[in-house]
């Protein structure tokens, strides 16, 4: 009775030493998720067809950061615009989606000290039709101390005997210190 | 002999069970670099707010041009140190470690290069938050890869408040590569994150892998 007892007694403090390792585990998700910082300011959408029957989505999301008190004191304060292209053909019967892109670009401003910056951009793509290509490019363009700017490039091309290009645009992001975002597409 | 025989069975009993626990909840960057997202590339929405905690993040970024970038976050513990007037001051640390890679199918995961940066802020809990000394408590280390073509370049400033009860620094990477037969570097990626601490210790990190 008492060899039982002694074995019940190991197996439950291992068992619960393998508990408070698998709590104190490194695991990104476990991490403090607070997704009242995040805050959607603004979103826009638009559509334009290009050649072929190939439409093109646009979604634009703007974000703003909200840290809390203790850090209001500090006056920067952060902005993401998120931009998402997919395009899709019409011609098929359920607007099949050939490719789709996404660019974000990340700003910090300053209202007190006059001062704003694009800090860093992401770009992804994807095509699911080996006919056609994307290709993205994003990147800071801080030309001023007062003025955050980024730049994106998207071309999207359909291959063949002489490759077709269908879209080929620029896209600059303008953040200034207060925190207001423009934005303008220049076709090339 | 049948005593033993059992007691056999119940060791070898729990120690598979705790064998297989550990695999499968072990968290290791290998993992990280082999999982894969799914075909429209997206990026998990993640914010955090570190209060006090000894933890390590790691993200992972897929760029559509076969570059990926993976980044191991660490906190260190706060620790206290008290001066002859018998006041507290403390001081914490965020370690950061990137590196980007080349995964493009049917080849095998190429790293291209690797930086490091740490940084340590002083805080009193009621007053301040500061970088007491910028050339200790900020480090900036990064590596190029082997065949010396693509290089990491850091950029970092310190951005306190008017009262200095909040203090930040702000690093940028920027990925280049330099081609064959030119000296000129070609720009490729860059990734930013802000470290904001407060005069209580409390640390946020704003960054676009998140």
């Amino acid at each position: 009775m008492r060899k039982f007892i002694s074995y019940l007694l190991t197996i439950f403090t291992l068992c619960g030493f393998d508990f408070y390792s698998m709590a104190c585990n490194v695991n990104g998700m476990d991490f403090a998720e607070n997704l009242n910082i995040l805050e959607l300011e603004k979103q826009t959408s638009t559509e334009t067809m290009l050649a072929n029957g190939i439409k093109k989505k646009e979604n634009v999301v703007y974000l703003k950061y909200n840290y809390g008190e203790d850090f209001l004191e500090s006056h920067y304060e952060y902005k993401t615009v998120r931009l998402e292209i997919t395009y899709c053909d019409i011609n098929s019967n359920y607007d099949r989606v050939i490719a789709a892109a996404y660019m974000e670009f990340n700003f910090r401003y300053n209202s007190e000290l006059n001062e704003c910056k694009c800090l860093s951009t992401i770009h992804g793509q994807v095509c699911n039709d080996s006919k056609y290509d994307l290709k993205v490019f994003t990147r800071t363009k801080n030309l001023s101390y007062d003025l955050g700017e980024s730049f994106g490039s998207i071309d999207f091309i359909k291959k063949g005997i002489v490759n077709k290009q269908l879209d080929n645009s620029d896209v600059i992001f303008c953040c200034e210190s207060l925190g207001n975002i423009t934005h303008r597409i220049q076709q090339t | 002999m049948k005593k033993y025989f059992l007691r056999f069975l119940f060791t070898f009993g729990i120690m598979c069970q705790i064998i297989l626990r550990n695999s499968c909840t072990r968290f290791n960057a290998e993992e990280v670099i082999d999982k894969n997202t799914s075909n429209l590339i997206s990026k998990e929405l993640f914010l955090g707010v570190a209060k006090n905690k000894t933890e390590r993040i790691i993200r992972k970024m897929i760029f559509g041009n076969g570059i990926e970038y993976v980044i191991e976050i660490a906190f260190s513990p706060e620790s206290t140190l008290s001066s002859k007037d018998c006041t507290h001051i403390y001081r914490k640390g965020v370690s950061v470690k990137g590196t980007y890679f080349m995964n493009v199918s049917n080849k095998p995961i190429k790293e291209l290069a690797s930086h490091k940066f740490k940084v340590t802020f002083t805080y009193d809990k009621k007053t301040f938050c500061e970088i007491s000394n910028a050339k200790e408590d900020i480090i900036c280390k990064s590596k190029r890869s082997i065949d010396k073509k693509w290089k990491i370049k850091q950029n970092n400033e310190i951005l306190s408040s008017k009262d200095d009860s909040v203090c930040a620094v702000s690093l940028i990477t920027n990925l280049y590569k330099n081609p064959k037969f030119s000296t000129k570097s070609v720009y490729y990626e860059n990734f930013h994150i802000d470290f904001r601490c407060s005069k209580n210790g409390n640390i946020i990190l704003n960054s676009s892998v998140f």
